[in-house]
């Protein structure tokens, strides 16, 4: 009966699309980074909404309503394009990190001249102003393996826990932890050569 | 002489840069052993770049946390071209013709 009424119902869900449509492309877009992937996941959250639109209480905003089913989507795709346990080669290889470090002598394991972190004089509301910047963190993100970005967008974009993120993405928190840390190597490395190393802004 | 020993020492016991930077990592994470704590207090309280790292690790936190907010204020957003906008108003028109002919098929 619920989807008799449903199609009879004179709904036009593309309207969705004109008020929603940017904003729910955009979320999609900076979880997964590739235009069609974030438009297939728009799709899928707006034709599974239009089925359960009975179960949509007025009570939260449409909108808000519409992003809860897209996270789940999001989560989805992690999930499927996360089947092996496993960390994989690239994923665990430290070793593109090495340069990094001083390979030996007294200071072994301390930062190497060219490496050493700079002195970030902007505050990070400040960055964000820049249009160039927000493309350089897009970026940055995009050059880490697909699970590694993702391991970082769910935790510190969409504040989900250690735990959670492990159970979405089938890891142990363990290779979690080895994943977060290599994000971090290399976003911090990324943006400190990309942005706060050229002076020109 | 000393001075030489008590750097030795220090080398020696205290974890180094590599190891601190995963530390540091893992500690924005879960709350650290007693032992790995003091590792890290003594290592930050001795070495500025560490620091720096530290620093730099919760300010790419902020960062995110801030592009979220403002994000969530509908602010500054890549949008869906206007191609993509006709290609999913269209799925969603086929879709309901679908949703008629199964409910026509199913009575």
């Amino acid at each position: 009966m619920n989807i008799a009424e449903t199609a009879t119902t004179k709904f036009d869900a593309t309207i969705w699309v004109d008020q929603h449509g940017d904003f729910l492309f955009a979320f999609a877009f900076s979880r997964v980074r590739d235009e069609w992937i974030a438009e297939d996941l728009v799709q899928d959250t707006l034709l599974a909404a239009m089925q359960s639109r009975n179960s949509f209480e007025a009570k939260s905003a449409e909108r808000t309503w519409l992003c809860g089913i897209l996270k789940h989507k999001i989560i989805d795709h992690f999930r499927k394009s996360s089947r092996e346990v496993e960390l994989t080669e690239e994923e665990a290889d430290m070793s593109s990190y090495d340069y990094m470090f001083q390979s030996e002598g007294v200071a072994k394991g301390h930062w190497t001249a060219e490496s050493k972190p700079t002195v970030w004089q902007e505050n990070p509301e400040e960055v964000l102003e820049h249009a160039e910047f927000r493309g350089i963190l897009t970026h940055c993100l995009g050059e880490l393996p697909e699970r590694v970005a993702n391991c970082f967008t769910l935790r510190e974009m969409d504040g989900y826990e250690s735990q959670e993120i492990c159970d979405f993405l089938n890891i142990s928190p363990n290779n979690f932890w080895v994943m977060m840390h290599r994000a971090r190597l290399h976003l911090r490395r990324c943006i400190d050569n990309n942005w706060f190393k050229k002076v020109q802004h | 002489m000393f001075k030489k020993v008590f750097v030795w020492l220090i080398c020696k016991t205290l974890p180094s840069c590599r190891e601190v930077t995963e530390l540091v990592s893992h500690s924005m994470e879960t709350e650290l052993s007693w032992r790995k704590k003091i590792e890290l207090k003594l290592h930050l309280w001795s070495c500025v770049a560490c620091n720096r790292y530290l620093f730099q690790l919760k300010f790419m936190r902020e960062v995110f946390e801030i592009q979220e907010d403002k994000f969530n204020r509908n602010k500054k957003i890549p949008t869906l071209s206007a191609d993509a906008a006709e290609r999913l108003k269209d799925a969603l028109k086929s879709s309901k013709f679908l949703l008629l002919f199964a409910l026509m098929y199913c009575f």
